[in-house]
């Protein structure tokens, strides 16, 4: 856990205001970045040699109602630590930059973010939908709220 | 040696006029029925009980059931597991990809109706035979080979009452 909490203050001390600590669990400490600073946050995750994130487990989209969140699970397979990273961002017109150029990995999650929440990824090389069918056009069918054509929600 | 032991039978049970054709259609409808090759295509966990039961512990074989790995060759599409809408539009090509007289069994609850998918899901088919006609529906979550074999006993119930006529009875009337 100190391991942990050293990182997140490195974090919180690199990007001031930018970057703010969350709690989670008392195993694994998560920060909340600003989504402007994205790129930036994440190409220091993985160059900077204390760091040394060279692994994106997970990305992941939230509704959180109030707003829209991603979730990034970042590991470094170097210096054996974990880190999951949140970005809030306003539900609407929710906009992102893409990381698929600094993580491969984070390619495909972003396309199903995309077409699953809505999110835009800016910058993305290839935003087709991945999981939807080709011709969809009801719209981001992972919100809260959501209904279509063939939508049947579940009696109380 | 089955059908010539089996034609005086035949030619005693047709009355009258329209031998030939009725006696035709009793061989053709008996030998269709006993030679239902089905489409080597699964779609979800279904499809775990359909090898079961092509496998050695049921084996479909010994009902003249194969499987058949062109939807060209085969006389019968298991629909064994969920289809969603991505998964919808090729389903209905391997359908119209098969040549008449084709027949569909609807195995479990998601092709039959969305099965536990049936509520709150946006990228399940409710019920396959939304897209193409379906002739026999196997309930069960998956169903066991006993019912898939079961349904397998209907279809050539089925299949033994049909008229050469009905064969092409998918085909669009002009």
């Amino acid at each position: 856990m100190s391991h942990s909490s050293k990182l997140v203050e490195q974090l919180t001390a690199a990007f001031p205001e930018k970057v703010t600590k969350i709690e989670l669990s008392p195993e694994q400490d998560a920060v909340l970045v600003e989504s402007i600073i994205v790129r930036d946050f994440f190409k220091y995750l993985k160059d900077n040699d204390s760091m040394k994130f060279d692994y994106l487990s997970s990305l992941s989209g939230v509704d959180a109602v109030e707003h829209l969140e991603v979730v990034y699970h970042i590991s470094s397979t170097v210096n054996k630590q974990k880190l999951t990273v949140k970005v809030k961002l306003p539900t609407e017109k929710p906009e992102i930059d893409t990381i698929c150029d600094i993580y491969r990995a984070a390619d495909w999650f972003e396309r199903e973010i995309c077409e699953l929440y809505g999110i835009n990824i800016k910058n993305h090389p290839d935003l087709r939908p991945l999981l939807l069918p080709e011709d969809w056009d009801e719209g981001p069918p992972m919100r809260k709220g959501w209904t279509g054509r063939d939508f049947i929600v579940k009696p109380e | 040696m089955g059908v010539a032991s089996k034609l005086p039978v035949y030619f005693e049970q047709v009355p009258g006029g329209g031998l030939v054709t009725t006696k035709l259609e009793q061989v053709l409808d008996w030998s269709r029925a006993s030679s239902l090759w089905y489409m080597l295509f699964g779609l979800a966990c279904c499809a775990i009980e359909m090898m079961c039961a092509g496998a050695s512990r049921y084996d479909f074989d010994r009902l003249g059931m194969i499987f058949r790995a062109s939807p060209r060759q085969s006389d019968l599409m298991f629909v064994a597991g969920t289809v969603t809408h991505k998964m919808a539009p090729r389903v209905k090509l391997l359908y119209e990809q098969m040549s008449s007289p084709k027949y569909v069994l609807a195995m479990g609850g998601c092709a039959t109706r969305g099965g536990p998918f049936y509520y709150d899901s946006y990228a399940v088919l409710k019920g396959v035979d939304k897209i193409i006609p379906v002739d026999i529906y196997v309930p069960g979550c998956p169903p066991r080979p006993e019912s898939l074999m079961e349904g397998c006993l209907h279809l050539m119930e089925k299949v033994k009452k049909e008229k050469i006529a009905d064969w092409s009875r998918d085909v669009p009337q002009q």
